[in-house]
This record gives structure tokens, C-alpha cells and sequence, in this order.
């Protein structure tokens, strides 16, 4: 019988290979795109990281900033497109 | 508690590697891309260590506040270093 926090253990060496290959494709990416592309899903991965690492420690009040990075992983891909797009990102 | 600790070992080496290619970088908006980067495994390393209130301050300052700082300088300037 599995216990949940060797299952969990096995999830975060899992995540952690996933942060390997954005690294990866970071240094790799043939266009600015990928690279960008790249970062905004180890965001959005992070997220899950910080949901995983929360079941494992058990404690449950330091879940909040997940709301956080789910509401802004986004920014870094329209300040590139913006810039890439009109050389200027409107301030 | 090991695997913590390894969380926090492997974001540092990566963070070490993203650091140098930053520095060597000629294009500057890849350079933006790598510190981004490097602000993602930064706020990983201060969840691991259990500093909520860090990263509820981080996130916005390595997400939104740096690049588009960087963009907005890097807009008056030159893309590409000689």
C-alpha cells in the first residue's frame, strides 16, 4: 500500500526533470518565442509545484501565492509580443 | 526531508548556469527572458524554505516590474551589444 507522500515524492522528481527540459528548450529555442514560450510553462508548472509541495509539508496557509503566479505568468509573453511586435510596449 | 532540500540544490545550480548566460548574452531582450527565468527558480527556492511573504512580494517584482523596466530601457537603446 502506497502512502501519499511517496507518491508525491515520486510527482516532485517528476516536476523536477519537467524544470530541467524548460531549461533546456530556454538555452535551446531556435526562436525568441520558444524561449519565452518556455519560462511562461515553467510558471505555469510552478504552480502545480507549489500545490505538491503544500501536501507535502502540510502546511496549508502558505498556498496562497499560487493565486498569485496563476494570475501573472502571463505578463512576460505580452511585454516580448509587444515589443517584438511595435519595437514599444505603450507606457 | 531530503527531497526539499534537493528542490532547493537544483534550483541553485540552475539559477548559477541561468546567472552566467545572462551575463555573456549579446541580445538583451534574451538576457530579459534568462532573468525571468531566474526569478521563477528564486521564488521556488524561498517557497521551499517556507517564506510565503517573500513570494507573495517577489512575484510581481521578478514578473512584471523588472522586465518591463528592462523593455522600456532596452526600447530607448540598442537591442544588440557590440
Amino acid at each position: 500500500m502506497l502512502s501519499i507522500h511517496q507518491i508525491l515524492e515520486v510527482t516532485i522528481v517528476i516536476y523536477m526533470t519537467s524544470m530541467v527540459l524548460f531549461l533546456l528548450r530556454v538555452l535551446k529555442g531556435p526562436t525568441i518565442f520558444d524561449r519565452v514560450i518556455a519560462v511562461d510553462a515553467l510558471s505555469c508548472d510552478l504552480t502545480v509545484f507549489m500545490a505538491l509541495i503544500v501536501l507535502y509539508t502540510g502546511r496549508y496557509l502558505i498556498a496562497f501565492p499560487m493565486a498569485l503566479i496563476a494570475l501573472w505568468a502571463y505578463a512576460l509573453d505580452l511585454y516580448v509580443s509587444k515589443y517584438v511586435e511595435f519595437e514599444d510596449i505603450g507606457e | 526531508m531530503l527531497i526539499p532540500i534537493l528542490i532547493v540544490l537544483i534550483a541553485s545550480m540552475l539559477s548559477v548556469i541561468m546567472a552566467y548566460l545572462t551575463v555573456i548574452e549579446k541580445d538583451l531582450l534574451l538576457a530579459t527572458i534568462y532573468i525571468a527565468f531566474i526569478g521563477i527558480l528564486y521564488t521556488l527556492i524561498y517557497y521551499i524554505l517556507l517564506a510565503a511573504d517573500v513570494v507573495l512580494a517577489y512575484i510581481p517584482v521578478s514578473s512584471i516590474l523588472l522586465p518591463i523596466i528592462v523593455i522600456i530601457v532596452l526600447k530607448k537603446s540598442k537591442r544588440l551589444e557590440e
